[in-house]
């Protein structure tokens, strides 16, 4: 049974090799750069605490895309990695004293470790019932965070920030640069040989087994490497929120990142990163509406919060119904209107 | 055995039978829609939440406990109606992953409108059963019994209705062929509505049967996630298995607060069921009872 | 598709508008530009806890009202409360805290509440060095946090205090009987255990400890297990609605026990609107800070008739501790803010309150300490209520005066 829609993917994947074709998408990438390295000068910290917030999340989205959106396999845990991947750096840096730019990597290695060590025996599952297992597994760890005392059971942990970067705008930056770094990653390896495989299992496991493409294997990779981005965007919330409990990874975590995904669009780091800003940003947009319509302080902050989980839900819905290949879906019709103008339509 | 441990023996299995209940009947709700319609609905539980919010709104102006019962089935009609036809049939031919975030957004707004609704608070359903039963040391609440014969009371209905009615062998033949069963004259969009309506109904039952067992709040909503347990074990397409796996997880829950509660330092309770449910599905993919899909990695 | 790109382009422009978003108006931290000072409040607005959150804003809400309408505000300024809700979640409450201290500038946050949300901000507002209240785990206050504030008594203290009632008052000492602690699985409940076993071990009494998970399904094998151990006495460290549930199925399997609640957010008489009156008579709670019923407290007395007045017959009906608290934290910031002076700054309030010695809120709570004190938190001491039915209605009734806790807790880890 197929998970992910495909339509548009299998264009995208043949004849995007390179990243951008034309100056005006060099120009337009060098601009959005430059804007993004001069914001935090000027930004306050409520700005700079949500861009942190949503580069963690496209780096966490775009690993959950590697397994659900690339290869097709539902996954739930995804809290459970970031977990993980928070408390390994956590633990690694405060117990064992390893710099901060030494524990990150090593608590993604950890988490894809722990991901693939999930993802072997449940090669058999499908759908609903592999969904499960993930579920069982998000609770499990969520179960032994909380109780294991060397890693505080549930007084938490305290994370310290790098040294080099402990104030909000020297971490922007630290933050920015690993971000861009496994974007530019992922993009590579959508284009590669592996994300092709990947498209390919997705779509009919049975021709890609058949064309030689080894099942298992990819898989795994693909849970390898969901692991080790998920486990660094746990890494860098812990350092962001300076200290985690096993509060801090709710099953509704798990929703969000999926939400991210299917709202961008699933299946391109592209889409991973338009979700992972859209989920972000547009609820706490929803803090300011009251005093953009005057309203101010009419609207109870009750109301506000439960138009936000409205908000929310209808977003998802929404998308669903309306835009199907999400956001991507969207942005690469905005990119055909321009292009074939004035032919467009 | 004395006769103590025997009588905490039988309370552990009568409790294990009222909480299971409980699974069984929201269980059977998720299952009749997957059958139907291979769609697992995340929202289930918030809608049986409202369903119940409705009892409980009418009974607070006063009126009997008949009227509030069939305010909520009318609900719960609506409610299916609605949502098949504004979300579900939108839907159809998605892929399975789209339809699943559906439900979930659907759930969250369903918590969201309660909440403006009917607030954030903890309510306690109308008395219309106070007091327990005691049979020899053990004790059941009278709340949990009325739990257990909906539940059971419900798969027997339905089981009739599915074997012996018309319009239940349409249903069944819809969700093991739709294309022929079209061919044979049958009316795929109204199965389609029917499908859900009855989940609603169902969902009356266990709403009921959970307020009763427990409080009425927005927290309902969330007990979607403790039935996949049950529904796994018992295979998601067989009523009979869900109601079993509801009732067998419902136990495993309480044997294993009685007798393993040092453990795992305590909620063992509940990592014990999902614990038994990530074996269960290495061996079984499909659960006990599922239908197996030859399917292949 | 031109519908479909408007609504693309719209998503894009709200997101890079909110990436641009600057303050609106540059003013003195604190004060508002309209000259009012500005407090800002983060509480569970929506979810589980709503009902700690609303509680607690209606009082400060009515309570600043009350000093800007009729004593003509703090030092000839208007207060003004801005709250925000974090849904108990730690990621909204970093967010919320956020955009108060860097967008609308608050002086000071009063309170944040819950102890995972006050972890995730500590840090952030040390470094921003802002003044901000919560209560009452001992947890977040350990190491050198000037800014925080706590009010009322530690919960570890709260529940040492009641299981040493339960060992002298009540005789369990003396007739050797034990004890049965039901707390929840979280860093609340290890709150309430950090003062039950050490005060357990100290009176000689045995007590069994089993950990519930937050929302368990059902407490049948909870009652079996205390049946199991003859416990005489039933410490239940849950929420309103779970201890309710457990009380519910203690009936059921016809338990005769004597309840308790280890401390004032869960010592609650609204435990029996859901739960019904069978242990109503069987009930004692341990808090430090007043009951919302108690009207022989004048603090509680006067805002009970202030909503009176006001026609809030419902808040008077509810039996909520969070409106006490909200209250609370409302004076003592105000007076914080009173001692500050005309000139106020963060950095005065913070010093007015860390000042503050026996200020005495006219009830409510212990008189309030913070000058000398090496955690920022007040009160060493609680009180024993007792759980009376009376034509029908529960309330509770003090039966001890305020008192410490015989046992040392180390509160450091």
């Amino acid at each position: 049974m197929d998970i992910v829609p495909k339509r548009y993917l299998e264009e995208h994947q043949r004849d995007r090799r390179k990243m951008m074709h034309f100056r005006l998408q060099q120009v337009g990438m060098g601009v959005l750069l430059l804007v993004l390295l001069w914001m935090p000068q000027q930004a306050n910290g409520y700005v700079l605490g949500l861009a942190l917030q949503a580069m963690i999340a496209v780096v966490g989205a775009i690993g959950l895309n590697f397994v659900v959106g690339f290869s097709g396999q539902v996954s739930i845990g995804q809290a459970a990695y970031m977990a993980i991947g928070a408390y390994s750096t956590a633990v690694l840096m405060g117990k064992f004293g390893l710099p901060f730019l030494v524990a990150l990597p090593l608590a993604g290695v950890i988490t894809a470790g722990a991901s693939a060590l999930v993802g072997w025996p449940t090669l058999r599952l499908r759908g609903f019932y592999l969904a499960m297992a993930t579920f069982a597994v998000h609770f499990v760890v969520i179960m032994v965070i909380s109780r294991w005392d060397f890693v505080g059971a549930q007084t938490g942990v305290a994370v310290d920030r790098p040294s080099f970067a402990s104030g909000d705008v020297s971490f922007y930056y630290l933050t920015f640069a690993i971000m861009a770094l496994l974007v530019h990653m992922a993009f590579n390896i959508e284009h590669s040989f592996v994300g092709r495989a990947w498209g390919a299992i997705r779509d009919r496991d049975l021709a890609a087994a058949a064309a030689g493409i080894s099942l298992a294997r990819f898989k795994l990779w693909a849970n390898v490497w969901s692991g080790f981005y998920v486990g660094i965007a746990g890494g860098l919330s812990a350092a962001f929120l300076s200290y985690i409990t096993p509060e801090n990874f709710p099953f509704f975590l798990t929703i969000q990142y999926l939400g991210m995904l299917l709202v961008g669009g699933l299946g391109t780091t592209l889409g991973g990163i338009f979700g992972a800003l859209f989920i972000t940003l547009v609820p706490e947009a929803v803090r300011f509406l009251p005093a953009l319509f005057g309203a101010g302080d009419a609207i109870s902050p009750t109301l506000l919060a439960d138009g936000q989980m409205i908000l929310f839900g209808v977003i998802i819905v929404g998308t669903l119904l309306y835009a199907p290949k999400g956001l991507f879906g969207l942005w690469e019709d905005i990119k055909l209107y321009f292009r074939t103008w004035p032919f467009s339509y | 055995m004395d006769s103590e441990s025997l009588t905490t023996l039988m309370q552990t299995v009568v409790n294990g039978l009222a909480v299971g209940a409980v699974y069984a009947a929201l269980g059977m709700a998720v299952a009749v829609i997957y059958r139907g319609t291979r769609v697992v609905n995340f929202a289930q539980a918030d809608i049986a939440m409202v369903l119940t919010f409705v009892f409980w709104f009418v009974m607070g102006r006063g009126l009997p406990w008949y009227a509030a019962l069939a305010s909520s089935l009318v609900a719960a009609v609506l409610v299916g109606l609605l949502i098949e036809r504004l979300i579900l049939r939108k839907l159809v031919g998605e892929p399975l992953f789209t339809v699943v975030m559906a439900t979930i957004g659907l759930s969250t707004i369903l918590q969201g409108l309660a909440g403006i609704l009917w607030g954030h608070d903890t309510y306690r359903l109308p008395e219309i059963f106070s007091g327990s039963f005691k049979v020899s040391g053990v004790s059941l609440l009278k709340t949990h019994l009325f739990s257990i014969v909906v539940a059971s009371a419900m798969l027997a209905v339905l089981a009739v209705f599915l074997s012996r009615s018309r319009t239940g062998l349409a249903m069944r033949a819809t969700s093991s062929d739709q294309d022929t069963a079209q061919l044979m004259g049958i009316r795929i969009n109204r199965i389609s509505a029917l499908i859900w309506i009855i989940a609603s109904l169902i969902s009356v039952g266990a709403g009921l049967a959970l307020g009763y067992s427990q409080f009425l709040s927005l927290a309902m909503g969330g007990f979607i996630l403790k039935i996949f347990p049950a529904i796994i074990l018992g295979g998601l397409d067989s009523l009979g298995g869900v109601f079993i796996g509801g009732l067998a997880i419902g136990l495993c829950v309480s044997f294993a607060g009685t007798y393993m509660g040092g453990l795992f330092g305590g909620a063992s309770s509940e990592m014990v069921s999902y614990l038994l449910t990530f074996l269960i599905l290495m061996v079984k993919p499909y659960g006990l009872f599922g239908a197996r899909q030859i399917e292949r990695v | 598709m031109k519908g479909k790109m408007k609504l693309g382009l719209a998503a894009l422009g709200i997101t890079l508008g909110l990436a641009m978003q600057q303050t609106a108006t540059a003013q003195t931290p604190g004060i508002s530009s309209d000259n009012k000072v500005l407090i800002g409040v983060v509480g569970p607005l929506s979810g589980p806890v709503a009902y700690a959150g609303r509680a607690e804003l209606e009082s400060m809400n009515m309570y600043f009202d009350y000093v800007n309408k009729e004593l003509g505000g703090v030092n000839g300024r208007q207060l003004k409360l801005v709250p925000e809700d974090d849904s108990y979640d730690p990621g909204k409450t970093v967010a919320a805290v956020r955009k108060l201290v860097t967008v609308d500038k608050v002086m000071a946050i009063a309170p944040i509440v819950g102890t995972a949300p006050i972890l995730a901000v500590r840090e952030y507002l040390n470094n921003q060095k802002v003044v901000a209240f919560n209560g009452k785990a001992a947890d977040p206050f350990i190491g050198n946090w000037p800014y925080l504030f706590g009010l009322g008594t530690p919960y570890e203290i709260q529940a040492a205090v009641g299981l040493e009632f339960i060992a002298n008052d009540l005789g369990a000492k003396k007739n050797g009987d034990s004890v049965y602690a039901v707390v929840p699985d979280d860093a609340f409940g290890n709150a309430t255990l950090k003062g039950l076993e050490p005060a357990a071990k100290m009176q000689g009494i045995k007590l069994t400890v089993e950990k519930v998970p937050r929302n368990a399904d059902q407490y049948g094998s909870v009652v079996t297990n205390i049946k199991r151990s003859g416990a005489k006495y039933v410490i239940s460290g849950s929420p309103r609605a779970s201890t309710a549930a457990l009380m519910r199925e203690a009936e059921a399997q016809g338990l005769d026990v004597t309840f308790m609640s280890p401390n004032g957010a869960t010592t609650e008489a609204a435990i029996f609107d859901l739960a019904g009156k069978r242990y109503a008579n069987h009930y004692y709670g341990a808090h430090s800070v007043s009951q919302w019923e108690d009207e022989s407290d004048p603090l509680i007395k006067w805002a009970r008739d202030r909503f009176r007045a006001a026609g809030k017959t419902e808040v008077l009906k509810e039996k909520n501790f969070f409106y006490v608290w909200g209250l609370i934290v409302a004076k003592t910031v105000v007076e914080g803010v009173k001692r500050a002076g005309p000139d106020i700054t963060r950095e005065k309030l913070a010093d007015a309150l860390r000042n503050m010695e026996k200020y005495d809120l006219g009830g409510g709570v212990a008189p309030v300490t913070y000058k000398g004190q090496s955690l920022l938190i007040t009160g060493t001491t609680a009180r024993i209520s007792k759980g009376t039915l009376a034509d029908g209605v529960v309330s509770l009734k003090p039966v001890t005066p305020q008192r410490s806790a015989q046992v040392t807790i180390s509160l450091g880890k």
